[in-house]
């Protein structure tokens, strides 16, 4: 498995060992404790992207999700000492830093964050095969992205770290603070939900 | 990898990628962040040096400066204060001693820092991402030294 980690070597094409990148993530960690400006720069480039991007996945705003990686990143500095190497990559932990930070954001704003999958319980139809229409509405940029704000949250978290992200069921999980087990169900209605959207084009 | 992602869907991956902050928007960023960890940093060296944060960071800690405060206290005579109405409800103390013990007894208030873990074990709510930062504190102390009450100021 590749670590989910989309550093720059990885968008280079790169491929560095799972043991390697933590090892390296710890040692960046460590200098980073000691007020280390490069191995912040370092980290934040390694990391900020994919934290990004989930961020944006789930707010589907781009202040929103920039104030989210600052404050994963600020809470890192805050108390490295929080993250445990062992308990997943560094990267999973910002992520679960951000979605604390948009749900306080929201709960804060008081707005409603529908945290299950209630929105779209009655969503049990049978996965259909791909039409032609929706693999081009998909692989249009903007008419997919429309089609993924429509989703509920736990809906777009899901596709964010599983399909878009390739993060393992065990690390989205434990991102999005629930089982592997609720996230393969939460995660097939997100897919039958998406396909339905494209499918009907039912998004601006 | 997960290999159960739809076909329809795989293609959306590299225009997911491709998502970033503007570029202006990435450098206030960091620059941001870096200006975080210089100022946390240079504030950490102004207030103790190395040595001393990484001995009050050491299991001896606590200890060392319990002995300190405690010969501070046993050196000075203690104000005319009373403990109980200082314990009162509202006051903001923690009572770490039966009520018997605080009522009617003389003591000294003394500032300080706790370390935030120290939270947890007045049940407290603790932030374990934060738990290198310092609290200020008021340590209600009776003229032996016993620590009769603690008050959190942050």
């Amino acid at each position: 498995m590749l670590p989910p980690v989309m550093s720059w070597l990885n968008r280079l094409g790169f491929v560095a060992p799972v043991g390697c990148a933590q090892d390296d993530e710890a040692a960046l960690l460590a200098r980073l404790k000691s007020g280390d400006a490069d191995a912040l720069a370092l980290l934040y480039r390694r990391e900020s992207g994919s934290v990004y991007r989930y961020a944006l996945a789930l707010a589907g705003d781009e202040a929103a999700a920039l104030d989210a990686v600052q404050e994963a990143f600020a809470q890192l500095l805050r108390g490295p000492q929080a993250w445990q190497p062992g308990r997943g990559t560094l990267g999973a932990y910002l992520a679960g830093m951000a979605r604390h930070q948009l749900l306080n954001q929201w709960r804060d704003a008081r707005r409603h964050v529908p945290l299950d999958d209630e929105v779209d319980a009655d969503h049990h139809t049978e996965p259909t095969p791909a039409s032609d229409a929706r693999l081009a509405q998909a692989q249009r940029h903007d008419s997919l992205w429309a089609a993924i704000r429509r989703l509920s949250w736990p809906q777009r978290e899901a596709i964010a770290l599983v399909d878009l992200q390739e993060r393992s069921y065990d690390e989205a999980a434990a991102i999005a603070g629930i089982s592997t087990d609720v996230l393969r169900t939460r995660l097939h209605r997100a897919r039958q939900r998406l396909a339905d959207l494209l499918d009907a084009g039912e998004h601006p | 990898m997960n290999d159960d992602t739809p076909d329809w869907l795989r293609p959306a991956r590299a225009g997911f990628a491709r998502l970033q902050p503007g570029a202006a928007q990435d450098a206030a960023l960091l620059a941001a962040l870096t200006h975080q960890l210089r100022t946390r940093h240079a504030t950490r060296d102004v207030r103790e040096p190395r040595w001393l944060r990484r001995l009050a960071w050491g299991s001896g800690a606590l200890g060392a400066a319990a002995v300190l405060l405690l010969s501070v206290v046993l050196l000075l005579d203690p104000p005319d204060g009373r403990a109980a109405p200082l314990a009162a409800a509202g006051s903001g103390f923690i009572p770490l001693v039966p009520e018997s013990e605080l009522r009617g007894a003389a003591v000294w208030l003394q500032p300080a820092e706790l370390p935030r873990e120290r939270l947890a074990l007045l049940g407290l709510p603790f932030d374990a991402s934060r738990a290198d930062e310092l609290v200020r504190a008021e340590l209600m102390l009776n003229p032996r030294g016993q620590v009769l009450a603690v008050r959190l100021l942050d």
